[in-house]
């Protein structure tokens, strides 16, 4: 993939193009490469600079600055709130992931398609998409020895007789820098950046990046064009106007629901949207693991799926001295035992709900998350079976991400201080899975747009990224997102009655 | 010394230990950090944390000026300090200096060995 000016615009003022399609991301790089290679013609706008292999941050600062939505500093405000982070670069948040690939679990696609009365879904139905998605990124077992952070959950899981599965990532040779949130320097991540998108650039793709869409332009039930705010090769913005027949959007579970909203697409839009709460975990362990030398863990514990999956976190020394700084006074003494120590998390499938809502004149939306009665028993129960499997492992020491928690150092302390100590109140959770905000179906009660994604009060409006999965599914969601992004496309295309 | 900066400098770790002008060189890079991040935030959150910032600063400077006992008088106070000092705390174990004393190899050469190492396993696989 080469770029001239990064992809940045050079043209006139206004362009035409027969579809154009917001965000680079899983779902929207997937939309465009098959819109392309069906002989459309195509415009993908991105937000964020196009970040080649070869100019990859070489620190998880640089990194945050100029990969990730907000500096990485987003939040769902509730209580507790939950931090959240998205990538802004072409290939969105492919590029700053680990490239965990997974189906959603079939029990799930299918009980969706029955609640959401979705035409075509289930996992039957799924399955030819989730496979060819698959197949185009590599999923695949990682080469080489996964390291001593895997090995630790592993021993841990297998120890209490528990079930787990090594994890596939989007990879072609990695080479295991343990670098995926900085942006894969070697080109080894089949981010899109790395797979779909030259694909569709060699195909006739028109892609734009550093362009801000500011609003869609409506008439009536049909969108006539984009309005954006795009920077040329010297840094200079100015507004861009896309005239189109079509708009796929596919800017993410957050930002979606904004830009229809604030077009006055309404409809069950950015009402629901779902995450995964997720609790880490320090351990201390009496041998080194050197967690920052090696890979992230890829293994998970499946045994308590699809509600509750524990597994492993990106190490760097900044990401674990800032997990011991939400309590330093009680944990900063693990700093110099960094070598002993791994990063681990208990994700729980969350039940509730958030809202996004525009606010004028701001660029971000506010998020806010209702947690369920159920989330934050999941939660604690994760955080107990993650610290049995620490314990399991020979783990000397774990601490759970509340403040005030004081550290478990056996598992008969859990037992006994679990009940006193897992505070709801104090807990930092954070997630990197966001979904749900404008889900599809027959069910018009419930969904924002059709079984197929277009939506619901538009003529040429069709949606293709994780607001489109509709709930939270229990797994990392970047296959399931490639997998429906590309099922709607086919379905647009074989419509043929749009654009 | 900005405010922001007198926090970094309380929340700095000794750990790992760097010479004095590592370390002056590493604060700048945590407290221009922690300034930016809060820049970069959303509006409605960056307007609460400045929010908190004042507050913290105000009460901080009636009551002492040590941050731990600021930050335990109300929740939103030890969350501003906690959000601080993860952010300083990140950033000083990511500079160079920091890295270096923790015998990281990191940066462009780390980058320039592994794409190296990959171009060999793709060569090697034909």
């Amino acid at each position: 993939m080469t770029a001239d000016a990064g992809f940045r615009h050079a043209g006139p003022a206004e362009i035409d193009c027969e579809i154009a399609v917001i965000g680079s991301g899983a779902g929207g790089a997937v939309a465009a490469e098959r819109l392309v290679r069906a002989g459309r013609d195509v415009v993908l706008l991105e937000e964020g600079p196009y970040v080649p292999a070869a100019a990859a941050p070489a620190s998880i600062t640089e990194s945050m600055r100029l990969m990730w939505r907000s500096g990485g500093l987003s939040a769902a405000l509730g209580d507790p709130p939950v931090a959240f982070a998205e990538g802004r670069c072409v290939g969105g948040g492919t590029e700053i992931n680990s490239a965990i690939m997974q189906r959603a679990p079939e029990a799930l696609l299918d009980a969706w398609r029955d609640r959401y009365a979705i035409e075509g879904f289930g996992a039957a139905a799924l399955g030819p998409f989730y496979g060819e998605v698959l197949g185009a990124v590599g999923a695949s077992a990682t080469p080489g020895p996964p390291g001593p952070p895997t090995d630790r959950l592993r021993e841990g899981a297998e120890a209490l007789g528990w079930k787990g599965m090594a994890l596939e990532r989007a990879q072609r040779h990695c080479a295991g820098t343990n670098s995926c949130a900085l942006g894969c320097p070697t080109g080894a991540k089949q981010s899109m950046t790395a797979s779909y998108l030259p694909r569709a650039l060699a195909a006739g793709l028109r892609l734009i990046a550093e362009c801000r869409v500011r609003r869609l332009v409506r008439r009536g039930d049909t969108v006539t064009g984009i309005e954006a705010v795009a920077r040329d090769a010297a840094g200079c913005e100015a507004t861009l106007q896309v005239r189109c027949k079509a708009v796929f959007v596919a800017t993410g579970a957050v930002h979606t629901p904004a830009l229809l909203r604030r077009a006055g697409f309404r409809r069950n839009v950015g009402r629901t949207l779902r995450l995964h709460p997720t609790l880490k975990m320090v351990a201390r362990f009496p041998d080194e693991l050197r967690a920052h030398e090696h890979r992230l863990p890829l293994y998970a514990v499946t045994e308590f799926m699809p509600d509750i999956r524990l597994g492993g976190s990106f190490f760097l020394p900044g990401l674990f001295g800032m997990a011991l700084a939400e309590d330093f006074a009680r944990r900063g003494h693990l700093l110099p035992e960094m070598a002993r120590c791994g990063m681990y998390y208990a994700m729980a499938r969350g039940r509730g709900a958030g809202t996004v809502t525009p606010l004028p004149g701001a660029r971000e939306p506010l998020v806010r998350y209702r947690a369920a009665r159920e989330d934050w028993p999941a939660l604690a129960e994760g955080a107990i079976r993650l610290a049995d499997a620490m314990f399991a492992a020979g783990a000397e020491e774990v601490f759970p991400s509340i403040a005030s928690h004081p550290g478990w150092r056996s598992t008969a302390e859990i037992r006994e201080t679990a009940g006193k100590t897992l505070i709801r109140g104090r807990a930092s959770l954070l997630t990197i899975h966001l979904a749900g905000s404008c889900p599809p179906g027959g069910n018009a009660a419930l969904c924002a747009t059709d079984s197929f994604g277009r939506l619901h009060g538009a003529r040429n409006v069709v949606l293709a990224d994780a607001s489109q999965i509709p709930e939270a599914p229990g797994v990392n969601p970047q296959a399931s997102v490639m997998a429906i992004a590309l099922r709607n496309t086919e379905a647009f295309l074989a419509s043929g009655d749009a654009a | 010394m900005s405010f922001i900066a007198r926090l970094c400098d309380r929340a700095l770790p000794g750990w790992p230990a760097v010479d004095a002008e590592s370390r002056a060189c590493a604060l700048d890079a945590a407290a221009e950090f922690v300034e930016r991040e809060i820049a970069l935030a959303p509006a409605h959150i960056r307007a609460g944390i400045r929010g908190l910032g004042l507050l913290f600063r105000a009460v901080m400077a009636v009551s002492g000026g040590d941050p731990d006992r600021v930050a335990g008088l109300a929740p939103p106070l030890a969350r501003y300090w906690q959000l601080v000092r993860q952010l300083a705390i990140l950033a000083y174990l990511d500079h160079p200096a920091v890295l270096d004393a923790i015998g990281m190899t990191h940066g462009a050469a780390r980058q320039d060995a592994f794409r190296a190492a990959r171009r060999r396993a793709v060569e090697a696989d034909g």
